[in-house]
């Protein structure tokens, strides 16, 4: 669907309203915090939905790669607690495609993230 | 519950647990942890002011190995006299409420526990320079705390399990309770598995909780350290890698301590107080658990939400913030693996 305003169109529209008018007016500090972050999360949907959708695509067949095989998160799970992922390389690939998964979500719920974590990494 | 509801029972058993005439002046409620109500309380006891916080438990206990309110007042007690800096304890209170719920008084303590303002506020940058030092130093007291009888309700390890797993197996049913069919938790839970410090034999009471967000701050720096509910027997290298997880820096992460200070002067502060030497493999293993552990309980907070038990945008939110501590869990192993 091409229609306009856009999903992601509408949700900047209800977000600027939140933390502009409606926040600066609240005074009651937790209600502020929680209207804080529910301006957050209408940033997380917006980015959620404008996200590649060829990504999910490669990541889904990147885990059938992993698997050898058509199958879910449980079947992934089940095959790391068996320790078929125990092998260093394939241990590597698996450390590999768990990155790439946690790197796009963590992209879509906190984009300022990333950067200044990756500027100091664990010592 | 009312004010005025909380303002009449307050008084009898306030009155009740000191033996003398008790009235309350002034009541508020502050933002207390998940499984209890906390009350901000002026009050005059057998003629004396007093500063007070009361702490009660909810209806509902969110954390089966959360301890109860009459066992933190033991807790608190037993700290408080080890020289710990943490609140007095003052009086368990009985609310009078059916059913029966507990409660207790401590006394009120000044300084600033919220996270993102330690980290920021302009008047704390003195604080700030010897705070880590300091975290070290309460550590090192809370450590010693003699593990008498009168603790023997402390949550510990059963007999021939390590402190590591005792956390694996809490790890594993918190999980499990989640289904939540996470593939980083699995490949996190594995690597823990299969690099389990050592057994020391050496257990000491842990606070659970340690770090900023849960510490009194003065301008001068620690005041005291609070919400003792998750305390229990086991490592004590648990408090000195969790202070130092990524997500209590507040986004001020090249401070690893609490965006507040370095980990050298965290240790530094501990071995000056006393505290024992405490492995460096050893504390990247709690590091790793502890990011494992926060990313969990972000889950278990947003099926608060899912589960329809407390309707809160913010406890849905960090089911999706759980992907900052996975990254972390993952570079964490990252460099394990390149040691």
């Amino acid at each position: 669907m091409n229609e306009r305003p856009t999903a992601v169109e509408l949700l900047e529209a209800v977000r600027e309203l939140l933390a502009g008018k409606v926040l600066t007016r609240l005074t009651e500090p937790p209600l502020k915090f929680q209207a804080l972050v529910a301006s957050h999360v209408l940033g997380v949907l917006e980015r959620e939905l404008s996200r590649d959708p060829a990504q999910e695509a490669r990541l889904r067949e990147e885990r059938e790669r992993l698997l050898g095989a058509a199958g879910d998160d449980s079947v992934l799970c089940e095959a790391i607690e068996q320790g078929h992922f125990d092998d260093e390389g394939r241990r590597r690939a698996l450390h590999g495609y768990l990155l790439r998964r946690v790197e796009a979500s963590v992209a879509v719920w906190n984009p300022s993230f990333l950067p200044r974590a990756r500027a100091t990494p664990p010592a | 519950m009312s004010t005025e509801t909380v303002r009449t029972a307050l008084e009898k058993a306030l009155g009740l647990a000191s033996g003398a005439p008790a009235t309350v002046d002034r009541l508020w409620p502050l933002a207390g942890g998940a499984s209890m109500e906390t009350w901000a309380v002026d009050a005059v006891v057998a003629g004396a002011p007093e500063a007070l916080v009361v702490r009660k438990d909810m209806a509902v206990n969110m954390h089966a190995s959360a301890l109860s309110r009459r066992d933190e007042f033991a807790l608190l007690a037993a700290a408080h006299a080890a020289g710990v800096p943490c609140p007095r304890p003052r009086w368990v209170l009985e609310m009078g409420d059916r059913p029966a719920r507990e409660a207790f008084a401590m006394d009120r303590c000044p300084g600033e526990s919220v996270g993102r303002r330690v980290v920021r506020m302009p008047e704390l940058s003195d604080a700030r320079r010897v705070l880590a030092g300091q975290l070290g130093e309460a550590l090192a007291k809370i450590h010693m705390v003699p593990l008498t009888e009168a603790l023997a309700f402390l949550p510990r390890p059963t007999r021939g399990q390590t402190p590591a797993e005792a956390c694996l197996l809490e790890l594993r049913d918190a999980m499990a309770a989640l289904k939540r069919d996470n593939p980083v938790w699995a490949y996190g839970y594995r690597w823990l598995q299969g690099h389990r410090p050592a057994p020391t034999g050496d257990l000491t009471l842990v606070h659970g909780d340690f770090r900023v967000g849960n510490l009194l701050v003065l301008p001068t720096g620690l005041g005291t350290v609070i919400d003792w509910e998750f305390s229990h027997v086991g490592d004590p290298a648990e408090d000195l890698a969790w202070c130092t997880v990524r997500d209590w820096r507040f986004e001020k992460d090249a401070l690893e301590v609490g965006g507040v200070g370095t980990r050298a002067q965290l240790h530094e502060g501990y071995h000056r107080a006393g505290g024992r030497e405490v492995d460096d493999a050893t504390l990247r293993w709690w590091e790793v658990a502890g990011n494992l552990r926060w990313a969990v309980v972000c889950h278990a907070q947003c099926q608060r939400h899912l589960g329809g038990r407390d309707r809160s945008v913010e406890l849905a939110s960090l089911g999706r913030k759980a992907a900052e501590m996975e990254w972390e869990l993952l570079a964490l192993i990252e460099k394990e693996n390149d040691r």
